[in-house]
């Protein structure tokens, strides 16, 4: 009947800890026999998580900032050099631009001549004419 | 101002400098919650060796994660989930590859006869106690009789209802008295 006025306090309110049960479980603590047993497991921890530590050191070192102005120290050179090279070939020399700019057609037709092209592939023609073109 | 990792830091500001690589920080957080972790894993694989393999494992496999703790503040809770998947991971593994599935204190319940100490002993008898016990029974009790956790961190970090873990106690407490009372009450 005891127990069970006990047990059902214990299940109610806020257990606490029981010094009984706390002594017993000691013994399960690598330290009752290692004292140094704690320090060793933290010190193994620690020096294993050094790598990734070390990443995350550097990957924090690295700000936006940072990435922003390395991005920019590669991109304006360039963007300048490509504005320069614009500027030159738009401002250059009028002289060197033709007046009346070939179109495909005009390029396409530009060596034959006033020969239509059937005529001078008809037959009989064929010969000379591959031997004057080419 | 920038922050320093100091003993009194909360587990977020540990975290969060953590997450930046501090390794000062991330010692404190080993500091803080190897001793839970060791106790949950034991719970779980019921070997000291496995228990203290999956309690360093979890360690490092949180650091890897670190950036998926979306609460820091609950990095204990977080962290003794990975404790008790990489305890049942290894358990499986070992499960696995020695076909024989290890319950928890079978090193210790056939002691050699040449060297039985009343520690070993006791020992032997506590985890066969324990292996009475149920999975999250035995993690309760040792947290809280053990690691001196509150029950309320308890119910916070294992996610259970505060009822649920009292109870648990309540009954993990009880069989471990039976089990125990009569033939080590004497020794300790």
């Amino acid at each position: 009947m005891m127990d069970d006025i006990t047990d059902l306090d214990a299940y109610r309110g806020d257990p606490g800890l029981d010094p009984e049960v706390s002594a017993w479980l000691r013994v399960l603590d690598p330290a009752t026999e290692e004292p140094n047993y704690w320090f060793r497991f933290r010190s193994w921890v620690v020096e294993s998580a050094g790598p990734e530590l070390a990443r995350r050191r550097l990957l924090a070192d690295v700000s936006v900032g940072d990435v922003l102005q390395a991005w920019s120290r590669t991109l304006l050179p360039t963007a300048l050099a490509a504005a320069a090279a614009a500027a030159f070939l738009l401002f250059q020399s009028p002289a060197t631009v033709p007046e009346n700019p070939l179109l495909v057609e005009d390029l396409l037709v530009a060596e034959l001549g006033d020969d239509p092209i059937p005529a001078a592939l008809s037959l009989g023609n064929a010969v000379t004419f591959a031997a004057d073109r080419f | 101002m920038s922050l320093k990792a100091s003993e009194d830091s909360t587990d977020g500001e540990l975290v969060e400098l953590a997450c930046g690589g501090d390794e000062r920080a991330f010692g404190y957080l080993v500091q803080r919650y190897e001793r839970a972790a060791y106790s949950v894993a034991l719970s779980v694989t019921g070997k000291h060796e496995d228990a203290e393999d999956a309690a360093q494992e979890s360690f490092m496999v949180a650091l890897e994660r670190l950036d998926e703790c979306r609460n820091p503040d609950r990095f204990a809770g977080w962290l003794m989930t990975i404790v008790r998947n990489r305890s049942r991971n290894l358990i499986r593994r070992l499960s696995l590859r020695d076909t024989d599935p290890i319950p928890i204190g079978a090193t210790s319940s056939q002691p050699t006869p040449d060297r039985v100490t009343e520690t070993s002993e006791l020992r032997g008898q506590l985890r066969a106690a324990l292996d009475e016990l149920s999975d999250i029974q035995r993690q309760i009790v040792l947290l809280h009789d053990l690691e001196g956790w509150k029950h309320r961190e308890i119910a916070e970090r294992l996610d259970l209802p505060s009822g649920t873990v009292r109870s648990h106690l309540h009954f993990a407490r009880k069989a471990l008295r039976k089990a125990l009372k009569g033939p080590v009450s004497a020794d300790i």
